[in-house]
């Protein structure tokens, strides 16, 4: 083992009462199996007492430790400190309620996660008199999940949708589709049916990169809606309704908002798709006023026409009608991503679909530019 | 009893659907502009030649109804996105269908004046 | 709700279990805990539901604890344990020698036990040994180390215990010789602050003998250390024991998705300085692919250390001499009223050795109220946080 070398540690700060959060600086010495949690217990033991943190397993099987690690969510017990830079900056989780420093509120998550009806009692995995079922190991096994909360940190639909079910919660309510165990699929299905249900997620499929068990929470959101939209209909279930139970507010909410669309640390593909998705999207709705608003100079006859398109000869405008085509071209490539991923066709090549898209579009694009180049000059 | 369809679905798959369509629309129209209408679009009179071509218009006004449609449902969509509570829901449904008809309306209108205007 | 007070210190299992126990007996119960609940050692252990078999040969007392516990807990907490069960499996001649020995303590402290010949026991488990003689099949079962006691909590919490974690006890209130309360840091709110009790109880497990410092007693606890090693894959369903004397690197329990290899043992002053040597996880993956040859190649996805709180002499040198059961200590013995202290056992004999503290308590307090934790189903682990 190499020598111990030193990193600085730019830690979360916050207590109830403070006007804003702060960092503070630790110096802490890392070896190459020194883990996030390691150096941070380090800083509590040897520095600074006051710091909350949460952590129980130390093996990435309870889900308590969950941090922003240089903005991208990890569980800190598996999480080596060294070749990370010499400053790294841990951060508590988003899209909860702040209890203090590193420490989130975790009530939220399980008021939402409890109504999928998932079954606590798990009868078990295998005894020894009998195998598993035929076939059960080719499921994710629910159980996968830590409930660490990961996925609803970097969600970007979380970080605006206080009503949002959530990643965690509705891959709960597919594995009880999948496999009931004595609970009811259909209410769970009509559960996830509602406006801020499967229907609302954007396929980003930030949850099922950071999500540390491979629960592919996105995945399973997309097999609902196949399963809601082109399966058999199911039996009729309760009424589903956006809910939340109501809890006493236990700290700032730290749900990000708009800034998630903007924060590019530690963000996968999928991230970037929606994004951009959404962006072209508004653009394009703004563009379609517009266009409208510049067709009207066609019902004045041909004088004010003519003087449009001499000015839409201008290099100005060919260079907006070059962003304008990129807008088209991507936002309708990715929409056909987005429908057939998120019917569950191919929702595990969504990284896949996600580059083709993009070379696709770039390719028109080149063609379109060269052919509007041409038509001008 | 049949399990009732909810809203939510409807309005997803309508989307995707929508949107499919626009891409089927767009390039059809790509097509048209470029290889059926010899040079491009240039000059009024051009315009309003190919305008005039009723599977054109049928074309162009079929686009309108699904772009308009389509729009609707994504600023729906970035609306929910932001937790819009489910009491607002029902403006927000009502002021995007009044958008629409507005939108539609002012397209067809358009529309029609360019074909029966001077060629 | 009686009118008494007891605070407890630490909120690991044996805490937890104490909360629940004396909140059932009508006490009104404050949990303290300096960090998050489950961050001492009993968040870290194995997740071995024991059946005691491993206990049965050299420590009667606490093998019978542990069959005792398995059933009671399997019972008031359906769900915090995979129904696995466990294989000693036998690889050498050496292990086959000590077989009889084995039967004889598992059937003197009542664990039920099933031989397997070496095909059926493969048959059962692909990936063991090839070379394996036999195997016995026990009620071992693997639990969620976090999420059991997290029940006790809930369960304490919504009959009206109070649960404070991040605040830690950092003296005792005396009035004359007798512990009338505890002084506690807020780390959330970064203030001190004392709590008033009838009745003081010391459940801080390899830190306990800290805390009774705090009271000028000293209690015999040896912190002992052991390295578990997690692996990726899931390469049993059931948990694997070598059928020998316990030591090192002989349990793997399957956990979700993981392998956990455990564990060695050694002795430290100050639980909270846990290293985590390489040579014991080289120890384990070699110990451990000794009874299932396929973990030498699995990838590593964690090694830890954790604490275990025994009690015994400061003279032990590597802690496997002393005994798995716990203690009870009432320091009036020392000349300290209103204290007491309980140490060792396992997680999987919380729920006991909340029993036996909560009698003593409950005496000390001058109440008659039976234990009824054997019968009360506990709540599911997510109300605690709801
Ligand atoms: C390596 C290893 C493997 C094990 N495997 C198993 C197994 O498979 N099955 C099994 O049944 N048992 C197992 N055990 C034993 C089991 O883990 C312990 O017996 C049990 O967890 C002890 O619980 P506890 O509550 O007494 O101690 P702890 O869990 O350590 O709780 C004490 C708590 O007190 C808190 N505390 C300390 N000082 C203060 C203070 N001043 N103020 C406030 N709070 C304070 C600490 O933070 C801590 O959370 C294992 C132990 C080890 C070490
Ligand atoms: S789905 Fe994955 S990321 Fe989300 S809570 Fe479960 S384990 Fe964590
Ligand atoms: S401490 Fe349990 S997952 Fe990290």
């Amino acid at each position: 083992m190499s020598s111990p070398s030193t990193v600085q540690l730019r830690v979360f700060r916050y207590k109830p009462g403070d006007p804003a959060p702060h960092y503070d600086t630790f110096a802490v010495p890392v070896t190459p199996r020194t883990t996030v949690l390691e150096a941070l217990q380090a800083i509590r033991r040897d520095q600074d007492p006051s710091l909350m943190l949460r952590h129980s397993c130390h093996h990435a099987s309870c889900g308590t430790c969950g941090l922003r690690v240089d903005g991208q969510e990890v569980l800190a017990c598996v999480t080596p400190l060294a070749d990370r830079g010499p400053v790294v900056t841990v951060e508590p989780l988003q899209n909860a309620p702040l209890l203090g420093d590193l420490v989130v509120d975790m009530g939220p998550f399980y008021a939402v996660f409890t109504q999928a009806g998932m079954p606590l009692v798990r009868s078990t995995e295998a005894t020894a008199a009998s195998r598993p079922a035929a076939g059960i190991e080719r499921l994710t096994r629910f159980e996968n999940c830590l409930e660490c909360g990961l996925c609803v940190s970097t969600c970007p639909v979380a970080a605006t949708d206080p009503l949002y079910l959530g990643p965690a919660a509705m891959a709960a309510a597919w594995r009880v589709v999948q496999e009931p165990r004595g609970q009811n699929p259909a209410r769970a299905l009509a559960w996830v049916d509602q406006e801020h249900g499967c229907w609302r997620c954007h396929l980003a499929f930030e949850c099922s990169t950071v999500c540390p068990n491979d629960v592919q929470p996105g995945q399973a959101i997309a097999a609902l809606r196949q399963r809601l939209a082109l399966g058999e209909p199911a039996p009729p279930g309760p009424a589903a309704a956006a809910t939340r139970p109501a809890l006493a507010p236990t700290g700032p909410a730290r749900r990000v908002g708009l800034r998630a669309w903007l924060d590019p640390r530690g963000r996968d593909v999928g991230y970037w798709a929606f994004v951009l998705h959404r962006l072209t999207g508004l653009a394009l709705v703004v563009y379609l006023l517009l266009h409208l608003w510049v067709l009207r100079l066609l019902a004045r006859g041909p004088a004010a026409w003519d003087e449009f398109i001499a000015l839409a000869r201008s290099p100005l405008f060919l260079a907006l009608d070059g962003l304008l085509l990129f807008g088209v071209l991507f936002h309708g490539l990715n929409g056909v991503r987005v429908a057939l991923v998120g019917l569950g066709a191919a929702a595990r090549r969504q990284r896949g679909l996600f580059w083709a898209v993009l070379l696709l579009t770039l390719l028109l694009l080149a063609a379109g530019v060269a052919a509007l180049v041409a038509a001008v000059h | 009893m049949t399990y009732p369809t909810s809203r939510a679905k409807t309005w997803w798959l309508l989307q995707a659907l929508s949107g499919l369509a626009l891409v089927l629309l767009l390039g059809v129209h790509f097509v048209a502009q470029h290889y059926v209408a010899q040079g491009g679009l240039r000059t009024y009179a051009q315009v309003v030649a190919y305008v005039r071509h009723p599977a054109v218009a049928a074309l162009e006004a079929a686009f309108l109804v699904v772009v308009a449609v389509h729009a609707a449902l994504g600023l729906r969509a970035v609306a929910l996105d932001f937790g819009l509570p489910a009491a607002r829901q029902r403006g927000l449904n009502a002021a995007l269908a009044v958008g629409v008809v507005l939108v539609v309306g002012y397209g067809l209108w358009l529309l029609a004046q360019v074909r029966g205007g001077a060629g | 709700m009686s009118a008494y007070h007891v605070v407890i210190i630490g909120g690991g299992a044996t805490g937890a279990a104490l909360a629940h126990d004396l909140t059932l007996r009508g006490v009104q119960v404050t949990l303290v805990e300096r960090g998050e609940v489950t961050s001492g050692t009993t968040g870290r252990h194995h997740g071995l539901l024991h059946s005691g078999a491993r206990y049965a040969v050299k420590d009667p007392e606490s093998a019978r604890e542990c069959i005792q516990e398995n059933q009671i807990l399997r019972r008031i907490a359906p769900g915090s344990f995979e129904l696995n069960d466990g294989l000693f499996v036998a690889l050498t001649d050496e292990d086959l020698a000590y077989y009889d020995d084995f039967m004889e303590g598992c059937a003197n402290t009542g664990i039920p036990t099933r031989t397997l010949s070496r095909d059926e026991a493969l048959r059962l488990e692909p990936n063991l040994n090839p070379d394996l003689k036999l195997a016995v099949q026990v009620p071992d079962g693997t639990m969620d180390a976090m999420r059991l006691p997290l029940r006790f909590l809930a369960t304490a919490k919504h009959n009206g215990a109070r649960v404070h974690p991040f605040h830690q006890v950092t003296g005792l209130v005396f009035q004359g010789r007798t512990v009338a309360g505890v002084q506690v840091r807020d780390h959330r709110r970064g203030r001190d602050f004392t709590i008033a009790a009838d009745l003081v109880v010391n459940a801080a497990g390899p830190w306990a003998e800290h805390v009774a410092r705090m009271a000028g007693v000293d209690v015999p606890v040896v912190p002992s250390p052991g390295v578990l090693v997690a692996v990726r894959g899931r390469w049993t369903n059931m948990v694997i024991n070598r059928l020998h004397r316990a030591g090192d690197g002989d349990i793997v329990v399957p956990q979700r998705t993981l392998s956990v290899i455990g564990t060695s043992s050694w002795v430290v002053d100050d639980p909270d300085h846990l290293d985590v040597p390489e040579e014991h996880i080289r120890l384990m993956y070699e110990k451990g692919a000794e009874m299932i040859p396929a973990l030498a190649r699995a990838p590593m996805r964690a090694a830890w250390a954790a604490a275990r709180p025994l009690v015994g002499s400061r003279q032990a040198q590597s802690g496997r001499e002393l005994s798995r059961t716990f203690k009870v200590f009432d320091h009036a013995a020392e000349g300290v009223e209103g204290f007491v202290t309980i140490v060792g056992g396992k997680a999987t004999t919380a729920r006991i050795m909340a029993e036996v503290t909560a009698d003593l308590v409950v005496r000390k307090l001058g109440l008659d109220a039976p234990c009824r934790t054997r019968e009360v189903v506990l709540l599911p682990h997510t109300a605690y946080y709801t």
